[in-house]
């Protein structure tokens, strides 16, 4: 199934931008790279017709919480450059390993 | 025909992505990204499963993909990336053979259908959902800014 692999495909060029961003806007855009991923993986679900209602649901959650994860995210982008003025990775200094 | 229209959208996808990945704007990063999701929201739609479609359509690209637009316009921050070599054709022969087994592995019960009117048959509930969600972000920021201005 075409769908499938584009996820897999698009989660993998996610996880590429994600290690290779010099700021957090990058790391937010590949976020939504890897979410887009998340929500093709749904697909096989609405071709059952049994399976079809969890797939709405679990669609609906899925939207909603990665919703809110963003505009959290975005929100912090926003508080990170009004106390450091950089929006580099480099000043975020907790969490993490040095590679 | 199916396969052929979903061949084009996931080719135009990868393609989309691959943009959004070795951009060196954020702008026009975020500006891929957003086309990204609009061809995974054409993908739900020409299965018609339009609840979807317009889930992603309304809040990740009418929301969040214009406020990231937003903040990548006001973060450009043009500087080279930093990618290892080392690693990027491991990369690509995981992510390939990852996708053609997920791929030719996935079962496809029948026909796609949409079963939105199933779990949310009056609208009623819908708008008091959305109705909720906008009362809480509102009152997010506008505690965020008192906090800030204080």
């Amino acid at each position: 199934m075409i769908e499938t692999a584009l996820s897999v495909i698009l989660l993998v060029i996610g996880y590429l931008t994600a290690i290779s961003a010099k700021d957090v806007i990058r790391l937010l855009i590949s976020l939504e790279l890897m979410f887009s991923a998340v929500f093709l993986s749904l697909i096989p679900l609405f071709s059952n017709p049994v399976l079809a209602v969890d797939g709405s649901a679990i669609a609906i959650v899925t939207v909603f919480t990665s919703a809110g994860e963003l505009m959290i995210l975005i929100s912090a982008i926003i508080f990170l450059d009004r106390r450091f003025r950089s929006t580099s990775i480099e000043t975020v200094a907790v969490g993490g390993d040095d590679v | 025909m199916q396969v052929i229209v979903v061949a084009l959208l996931s080719i135009a996808s990868i393609i989309f992505a691959v943009g959004a990945w070795l951009s060196k704007d954020n702008f026009y990063s975020a500006i891929y990204m957003s086309a990204v999701m609009l061809t995974v929201g054409s993908i739900f739609s020409y299965h018609g499963i339009h609840s979807v479609f317009v889930l992603i359509a309304f809040i990740f690209i009418g929301a969040i993909g214009i406020v990231t637009v937003a903040l990548a316009a006001t973060y450009r921050f043009i500087e080279p990336r930093r990618i290892s070599e080392r690693w990027l054709l491991p990369a690509e022969v995981i992510a390939v053979v990852l996708a053609i087994t997920v791929g030719a592995n996935t079962i496809v019960a029948g026909e796609f259908q949409d079963a939105f009117n199933r779990i949310l048959p009056d609208y009623l509930t819908l708008v008091t959902f959305l109705v909720a969600l906008t009362v809480l972000i509102m009152l997010s920021a506008i505690s965020m800014v008192r906090r800030d201005s204080g």
